[in-house]
């Protein structure tokens, strides 16, 4: 029991060429579109600038994952080995000079954190696991991680219209520019 | 990205040295070089008991510039052996710090030559310093009866037994005569040969291809640099092990010798970026060298921190540890008195400071941020070496004291400053002029367009 109704998710242009995206992606972004992506078999060195990506704010979450990890570690040694239970161990002292001992531990708990929260917040970022995406609707889409180039431009940016958005994609040498629909 | 530099925009002949801008500097530099070799020549021959306080002051010296000049062989062989493109914009920076190996080897002549010339034995402040060399003087003139060579004489006299296990690496001489390797000072002059062909044979590979265009050169170039990484690691370990650890020949560690080359390779990254850094500023290296390259070399930097953290304390770690009083000897004077606070502000200005700034992006693209790092790291390795080397003065030839007066220990700190400052003044004056001498970047290679445009 299908929905009738559809909703339009946007316009997916498709290239052939690695240069001719990159030239494309320039120029939707001179245009001033805001939600539009590109989707390309293999990263392309300078994508980034020439969409005008701004820089991604995961590093900062990553530097506090790994504070956090260093201070997790060096209270949960210092605490059990020093404050609650002072173990001494080869006639080494139990109090605040005996960091060296700790510092493997800091080392490890600081790099996992690290890893840790790069992943979450990077699966969180991109708004990751998802069950399906309305690009898979389309038939040509599957050759984006194949041999073709594609850049999406999505009906929520507010410069998007059916008819000026479609002959501007096509003007930028476009093999093909199809209309992506959702199904409710 | 927006800016392509296309190759054949750029000079073919390359880009000089604009030297008229330098002129100072090098007649500044050198004039402190040469009125510190004449002090320190004098206070060389006069000898007695200023001479050996003032062989730590230059051994220090020498080892600054010679871990920062083998740092330099280590970028140029790994650049080469990893066939890498973004760095040949800066690479004759570091190849032009490889020459000069020679004013170096000219200036350790005091600490490594014998003196009186002619006599085969070693100088007395070398004797003072190595300790093991003037026990081996000692026997060698006054053996014990029934000693028919050196190495019986360490095994009968009292108290040398270590020396007689040690013989076959621990000994002098230009032959064989008793041990498994060459001698010490043999090794010397290996060491210096070694790491100096290195050097030459990448250089001139890089200056024919500035001539030729032709792309042979970076072939042969990573071909050798692939069987020269080996040999430099050996002769980098062992230098470090004759001329550093080999104070106390008591002591040991298995870790010494990276530990050196880590500080080593990270102060001549530093360099590097205050050489490329000086040249930008003074107009140098337009449409060649962007805030790209100074990234990609302070992230190198970076990680350089953080495998000389790893190294270093590692090192201190297991000792810690273990707590074998022959391995812990080397910790216990530098964690008591007033190396206490230098062993702990190293563990801040060596690791925790230059970590945390680098992390940034923009400390690192930044010409004035990354240029102030760098300074901070030279400083730092500086300090590192201070640290290895200089308390070892107090254990030859005070007492364990670090001085036995006031008027002593600032005697010995100016003497400190004094050597560095000669060999800084002659360094400088040599790497101004292996600068002027050719292109400041390898205008033939023809990867040089793909490093001009790189994106980090």
């Amino acid at each position: 029991m299908s929905n009738p109704l559809k909703r339009v998710h946007g316009y997916l242009a498709e290239f052939s060429s690695v240069k001719e995206v990159f030239h494309a992606a320039e120029k939707v972004r001179h245009a001033g579109f805001s939600s539009w992506d590109v989707h390309t078999p293999f990263p392309i060195h300078g994508m980034d600038d020439a969409m005008g990506l701004p820089r991604s704010i995961l590093p900062r979450f990553v530097f506090v994952g790994g504070a956090l990890g260093l201070t997790t570690a060096f209270l949960l040694e210092f605490l059990t080995q020093v404050v609650i239970y002072p173990t001494v161990v080869q006639a080494k002292p139990a109090n605040i000079f005996t960091i060296p001992a700790f510092f493997p531990v800091m080392f490890e708990l600081t790099i996992l954190f690290s890893a840790f929260t790069a992943l979450f917040t990077c699966l969180v970022m991109m708004k990751l696991p998802r069950l399906h995406h309305p690009l898979f609707n389309s038939q040509r889409f599957g050759r984006f991680s194949d041999d073709k180039f594609f850049i999406c431009i999505e009906a929520r940016d507010p410069k998007f219209s059916t008819e000026k958005t479609k002959s501007f994609l096509s003007g930028l040498g476009a093999d093909s520019v199809e209309l992506v629909e959702d199904e409710l | 990205m927006s800016h392509h530099v296309a190759v054949n925009h750029l000079p073919p002949e390359g880009e000089k040295l604009q030297i008229t801008k330098f002129l100072t500097w090098r007649i500044v530099l050198l004039l402190v070089g040469i009125a510190g070799a004449a002090a320190s020549g004098f206070i060389f021959l006069e000898g007695g008991e200023q001479a050996n306080s003032y062989a730590f002051s230059y051994l220090f010296a020498l080892e600054v510039f010679f871990t920062i000049t083998t740092g330099a062989v280590f970028w140029v062989l790994l650049h080469n052996a990893s066939n890498s493109s973004w760095g040949v914009a800066i690479r004759r920076i570091p190849e032009v710090m490889t020459q000069l190996y020679l004013p170096l080897f000219v200036l350790a002549l005091p600490i490594f030559a014998p003196y009186p010339l002619g006599s085969l034995k070693k100088p007395e402040w070398t004797q003072r310093m190595y300790e093991w060399i003037g026990i081996h003087a000692q026997i060698a003139s006054n053996p014990p009866s029934g000693a028919e060579n050196l190495r019986d004489g360490l095994a009968l006299s009292h108290g040398t037994s270590l020396l007689y296990k040690k013989y076959p690496y621990l000994h002098n001489g230009f032959d064989l005569h008793g041990g498994l390797l060459p001698g010490w000072d043999l090794r010397v002059i290996i060491f210096f040969g070694l790491l100096f062909f290195i050097g030459r044979r990448m250089l001139n590979l890089s200056l024919e291809q500035d001539r030729t265009g032709a792309v042979g050169p970076t072939f042969r170039a990573r071909f050798h640099a692939c069987w020269m990484l080996p040999v430099f690691a050996v002769c980098s370990t062992f230098a470090s092990i004759d001329w550093i650890m080999s104070l106390n020949y008591t002591w040991f560690s298995t870790m010494f010798g990276v530990n050196v080359f880590a500080g080593g390779a990270l102060a001549s990254m530093a360099v590097i970026i205050l050489v490329v850094g000086t040249l930008v500023k003074t107009g140098h290296f337009r449409h060649i060298v962007s805030a790209e390259h100074f990234h990609l070399m302070g992230k190198l930097m970076h990680s350089f921190v953080i495998f000389w953290a790893y190294i270093a304390f590692s090192q201190f770690f297991l000792i810690w540890y273990a707590n074998i009083p022959e391995e812990t000897q080397f910790y216990a004077i530098r964690n008591t008195g007033g190396w206490w606070h230098f062993s702990l502000a190293l563990v801040f200005a060596h690791f925790a400071i230059p970590f945390v700034f680098l992390l940034k992006r923009d400390a690192k693209r930044n010409l004035n941020a990354v240029m102030a790092a760098s300074l901070f790291v030279v400083v730092v390795h500086m300090m590192e070496l201070y640290w290895m080397i200089i308390p070892e003065r107090g254990r030859s030839l005070y007492n364990f004291s670090s001085a036995p007066d006031n008027a002593t220990f600032m005697r010995d700190v100016l003497f400190d400053g004094l050597a560095f400052l000669t060999f800084l003044g002659i360094y400088g004056f040599f790497l101004i002029r292996g600068l002027a001498k050719h292109s400041i970047y390898p205008c033939g290679d023809p990867r040089l367009e793909e490093s001009v445009n790189v994106v980090s």
